[in-house]
């Protein structure tokens, strides 16, 4: 009974903000109308997705009595779990699609690595809400890299490009929230800028007959390092600052370098080739650039009313690949048109309005990174995934929140809202 | 708190940043490039399905059919429909396969029924079935899942003019553009563009224009129905339409029926005063049935065999030696030339050249010609007792060529030498008759050397060739008093007409000894009086010529002229077939017979049917092929007696 008492919270009082509630209901009913409606011969979509929310709708009330102290005591423990659970996929996940992401419990498939992203969001509030603002060094971001690498490379390799991107992004909202200055964050990740930079001027050089993107790409180089080295300045001021200054600007250099060099054997990887249909779709429309062309002009085609509901041709004619999840928004925007999308994102921009005061304003520091947390996850999830769809992205399997099809997915953001309207019901009265 | 103020205010700022990006980007996508994606979304699932346009059908002049359309079907299977009841032992023995086609078949199915992205895509099993095999699929439908048939259209021939009209109507062939779905296959029938005959000529009339119709199709292949509206518009089939020949059905059939098969004949019949082509009947003749539905080698090989006769050939608008045939034309130069009709010639059997009065007139010199020709050459009339004295008129009905010979000696300088190329080519011979049916010869009627030895032969008809189509414009040119028209097949008013304007006394002067070579003495024995064509007169036994009796349509009358044309020992001695491929026929030297020319009109009442009879080395022109011209005659006044139409 004690013990019970130590985890759940019998006596809370489950309230909603409806300033949050209503966008997402809306996109959960978005949700169920698109799959109902697309495509008739997929409707058996729906009825799964209307369990799920009546599943989740369950798991919501569950979760919120779940105490927020007990998470806070066992953080760590859980991020254990977390990495304990990816290594068993390793060995003994289910492969679909070429890719080991699910384990089987027998009854359940589940996806650790979905799940795993509400765990690692509390171990790392946790590590940073155990400090002070003044505490941070390089030490503290040190630590917060390593510990967000091994999840990172867990589930890069199995291989999931797109979550572990969520697991690498969303630790730099929460560190910025939580204090940590942002010049430390911007020389912490200079070598993947570099990385990146690198990589455009290496591509330009192989695409470009006239050799621009070279020249883009050195004066772009050459701008980064200025920046670099102003910021370094301007940090490091005393001992030792001329050898810190060009350590970090060597590294830079030797990052690109490094690149360059094994840019041919990098190019044989499997996502490289995404990077390439997303630069050139239209050369590759056959091939790897299938998806994004046909989402190109299912999005097109749909102009600003839209094609309406159920007669959205290639969504229907299933011309477009997994229309139901990673290019719900797709979908969308064939049948509802410029009008749709734009209701999508005012929807969006409504809920992190609204979050982002509710987070501002929470005095916990570990619920505040908690908040954080789950919000740079959701809004990663949501922006990408709209990048991708309309191409500003190269293509990888990121599905949008409450919109796409998708059992764990979905779960795992109802335990996210579950425990941030918890947080927030809590401890903000307005 | 500033400094979280501050914090909250740049977060949302650059949350709405990051979504007004990119809401732009859509923006972009879908306002500004509207255009262009839904154009690419639309033809990314529109296809379009041919509809093959009916081929027009064609009637003779009295609107009998000659060629219809029938279809043949081509089987499909669906291997996504394709269940374990599909009877492919029915299969196998309906179509006469083995059973290593059969597993084949089967095969292709079932790699196509696993494939995700064919199993909706139609396999062909066997194209051009018949109507019957087809049938027996349709009944057992039950028994075939998943089966599909398509009509393709073929033509398909009446009254047999498959065999006795091949060379007018020329073959057709199935022309098929496949694709990998063969829903998408376009299958039009074609003429046979070399030698395609009327198929060919009036192709734009009947093809008519093949249509298609919008399909929308999803990612797998799978219909969904039509697409109307939009940008894209399906196309409407239009059928092709029918075309009506001056063809007589009837007359063209039975003349086919009376020419024998050993010897290779042509045979037309036209009206003069219109230039239309009653019948037009070539012998040997291939079987247009065969070339429908894909030539078996079989009957390629059939048709190879008979070398010498050449089925392939169209022999109306070949070229012969004429023979005798040419003494009309030349008489008509004589006359428009202003040499005297009257002048006789003394015909003694044979014409001596080399005597010195006839040949070392001029300047006391021996001329060109008597070195190729030696003093003792002699050349023949055809009666070696000759004809004695004859004038232009008996030399025609008596085809006299003695009179020919010492007229050429006679005249060279002042008609033959300048005159003669420029007669021929008025009188139809320089140039194609522009009949509506490919592959025209033209006629040689030139000698490279210009030569009076060479005159010698050109004006009794060696030396030279004409196709049967000039000398029946050349007869109708006679028959309708100097007016050249354009033989033709297609039942239309737009004649072409040209008016030689030729003197009235030379047309009559001619008529009349057409008429006289008919009828001259035709019951004498005494050869030298009596006309060549007389047996247009006489049926086998009868003594009464057939036309005394009369015709309720008028009174009967044949003017004609018989041609016996020498083919020679080397002549033709290389044959060149249908292919191209040359022959050394040793068989041609040998002596062969003539060729036999009958060439003239009959007249009932103040109507006209021209007849040209030729037959390849069918011996003397005044027997075999006047007895095929009377039984045509008898046959025209009998289908006028029945119809009265022309």
């Amino acid at each position: 009974m004690d013990i019970i008492s130590k985890i759940v919270d019998i006596s809370h009082n489950l309230k909603f903000k409806t300033k949050l509630v209503v966008p997402l209901l809306c996109l959960v009913i978005a949700s169920l109308i698109l799959l109902n409606f697309s495509n008739i011969d997929k409707q058996d979509l729906f009825y799964k997705q209307l369990n799920w929310v009546v599943v989740g709708f369950i798991l919501i009330l569950m979760t919120s009595y779940l105490r927020i102290d007990f998470i806070f005591r066992n953080s760590y423990k859980l991020y254990g779990l977390l990495v304990f659970l990816l290594l068993v996929t390793i060995f003994f996940g289910i492969e679909i699609n070429y890719s080991k992401r699910w384990i089987s419990l027998g009854f359940i498939t589940f996806q650790p690595s979905e799940i795993g992203k509400i765990l690692f969001v509390f171990a790392i509030a946790k590590f940073l809400s155990s400090k002070s603002e003044k505490q941070y060094n390089f030490k503290t971001i040190f630590i917060l890299y390593s510990s967000t690498s091994i999840v990172f490379f867990l589930v890069i390799q199995q291989p999931d490009l797109g979550t572990s991107l969520v697991y690498f992004f969303c630790i730099f909202p929460m560190m910025y929230w939580a204090g940590v200055r942002f010049v430390d964050i911007l020389l912490s990740i200079s070598p993947i800028i570099s990385f990146l930079i690198s990589f455009l001027y290496e591509f330009g050089l192989k695409t470009d007959a006239l050799d621009l993107d070279k020249v883009y790409s050195l004066i772009l180089f050459s701008l980064w390092i200025i920046i670099l080295g102003y910021f370094s300045i301007k940090r490091f001021k005393g001992k030792f600052s001329h050898q810190i200054i060009t350590f970090i600007i060597g590294v830079n250099f030797l990052i690109t370098a490094f690149t360059s060099m094994f840019l041919e054997k990098l190019m044989l990887s499997y996502w490289f080739n995404r990077i390439i249909a997303f630069l050139d779709p239209f050369t590759y429309r056959n091939d790897f650039a299938y998806q994004i062309n046909s989402s190109y002009d299912a999005i097109g085609s749909g102009g600003f009313f839209g094609k309406g509901l159920g007669s959205g041709m290639l969504t229907e004619f299933k011309m477009m690949p997994i229309y139901e999840s990673d290019f719900i928004v797709s979908a969308l925007a064939e049948q509802f048109g410029f009008l749709g999308i734009s209701c999508l994102i005012f929807c969006l921009a409504y809920f992190f309005y609204w979050y982002v005061s509710y987070a501002d304003k929470c005095n916990n520091k570990f619920e505040k990174m908690i908040l954080i947390g789950f919000g740079s996850i959701w809004f990663f999830h949501s922006f990408v995934n709209l990048c991708i769809v309309s191409g500003i992205f190269p293509v990888t399997g990121l599905p949008f929140p409450f919109l796409s099809y998708g059992g764990t997915y979905f779960m795992s953001n109802c335990i996210m809202f579950s425990i941030a309207n918890k947080i927030i019901s809590l401890h903000i009265s307005n | 708190m500033i400094n979280s103020f501050s914090k909250r205010l740049k977060t949302i700022s650059l949350i709405f940043l990051l979504l007004f990006i990119v809401l732009t980007n859509f923006f972009y996508l879908q306002i500004v490039k509207y255009d262009i994606f839904s154009d690419r979304a639309i033809s990314k699932v529109i296809r379009k399905i041919p509809i093959d346009a009916q081929r027009g059908q064609i009637v003779d002049r009295l609107g009998r059919y000659i060629v219809r359309n029938k279809n043949v079907y081509d089987l499909q299977v669906l291997p996504i429909d394709i269940s374990e009841n599909f009877d492919y032992n029915y299969l196998r023995s309906s179509l006469g396969y083995d059973s290593i086609q059969i597993s084949s078949i089967k095969n292709k199915v079932e790699k196509s029924k696993n494939s995700y992205s064919r199993k909706f895509t139609p396999i062909t099993i066997v194209n051009k079935i018949s109507e019957i095999t087809a049938f027996k699929f349709k009944e057992r439908s039950n028994q075939f899942p998943g089966l599909l048939i398509r009509d393709v259209s073929i033509r398909q021939y009446q009254n047999e003019s498959n065999v006795n009209m091949a060379h007018v109507l020329g073959q057709t062939v199935i022309d098929r553009k496949s694709y990998a779905n063969p829903i998408f296959d376009k299958i039009t029938l074609a003429p046979k563009l070399r030698g395609g005959g009327l198929e060919n000529s009036y192709d734009s009339i009947l093809s008519g224009k093949s249509g298609d119709r919008l399909y929308l199709f999803d990612a797998r292949g799978v219909s969904r129905g039509t697409y109307d509206g939009g940008i894209y518009k399906s196309k409407d089939v239009v059928p092709g339409r029918d075309i009506q020949l001056t063809i007589d059905l009837e007359l063209q059939k039975y003349i086919y029926d009376i020419l024998g098969d050993s010897i290779p004949a042509s045979v037309v019949c036209m009206i003069p005063s219109n230039g239309e082509i009653l019948a037009y009947v070539n012998k040997p003749s291939i079987d247009l049935d065969h070339f429908n539905t894909g030539v078996t080698s079989e009957y390629l090989d059939s048709l190879n065999a008979s070398k010498a006769n050449y089925p392939y050939i169209n022999r109306s608008i070949k070229k012969y030696v004429p023979g005798s045939i040419m003494k009309i034309p030349i008489s008509i130069m004589l006359l428009e030339e202003g040499v005297n009709q009257n002048i006789t010639s003394k015909c003694d059997g044979a014409y001596e050249f080399g005597v010195p009065d006839t040949i070392k007139i001029k300047n006391d010199t021996l001329s060109i010609d008597s070195i190729f020709y030696p003093i003792s050459n002699v050349k023949k009339c055809w009666l070696e007792s000759g004809h004695g004295d004859v004038d232009l008129n008996h030399a025609i009905f008596g085809s006299c060529n003695y009179y020919f010979y010492d007229s050429v000696i006679k005249n060279y300088k002042n008609v033959y030498k300048n005159r003669w190329l420029l007669w021929m080519k008025k009188l139809g011979f320089g140039s194609l008759t522009g009949i509506d049916i490919e592959l025209e010869s033209s006629a040689s009627i030139d000698n490279k050397v210009k030569s009076k030895s060479n005159m010698l032969n050109m004006v009794i008809g060696q030396n030279i060739e004409v196709t049967p189509i000039q000398v029946a414009q050349l007869i109708n040119l006679v028959a309708n008093d100097g007016k050249i028209i354009t033989p033709h097949f297609y039942k239309n008013n737009n004649i072409k007409v040209n008016d030689l304007n030729l003197k009235r006394s030379t047309i009559q002067y001619i008529k009349k000894s057409m008429k006289d070579a008919v009828y001259k003495n035709s019951q004498s024995s005494d050869l030298a009086e009596r006309g060549t064509a007389w047996r247009a007169l006489y049926n086998p036994g009868s003594v009464v010529p057939w036309t005394t009796k009369g015709s309720e349509i008028g009174d009967i009358t044949i003017y004609a002229k018989t041609g016996t044309a020498e083919t020679g020992k080397d002549y033709r001695k290389e044959l060149i077939d249908h292919h191209g491929r040359k022959y050394e026929n040793m068989n041609y030297l040998e002596d062969k017979e003539p060729n036999a020319w009958f060439a003239g009109y009959i007249q009932y009442g103040n109507k006209q049917v021209s007849i040209v009879v030729m037959l390849e080395n069918g011996g003397k022109g005044g027997k075999l092929s006047a007895d095929i011209a009377r039984q045509v005659f008898q046959k025209i006044i009998q289908l006028n007696e029945v119809y009265g139409y022309y």
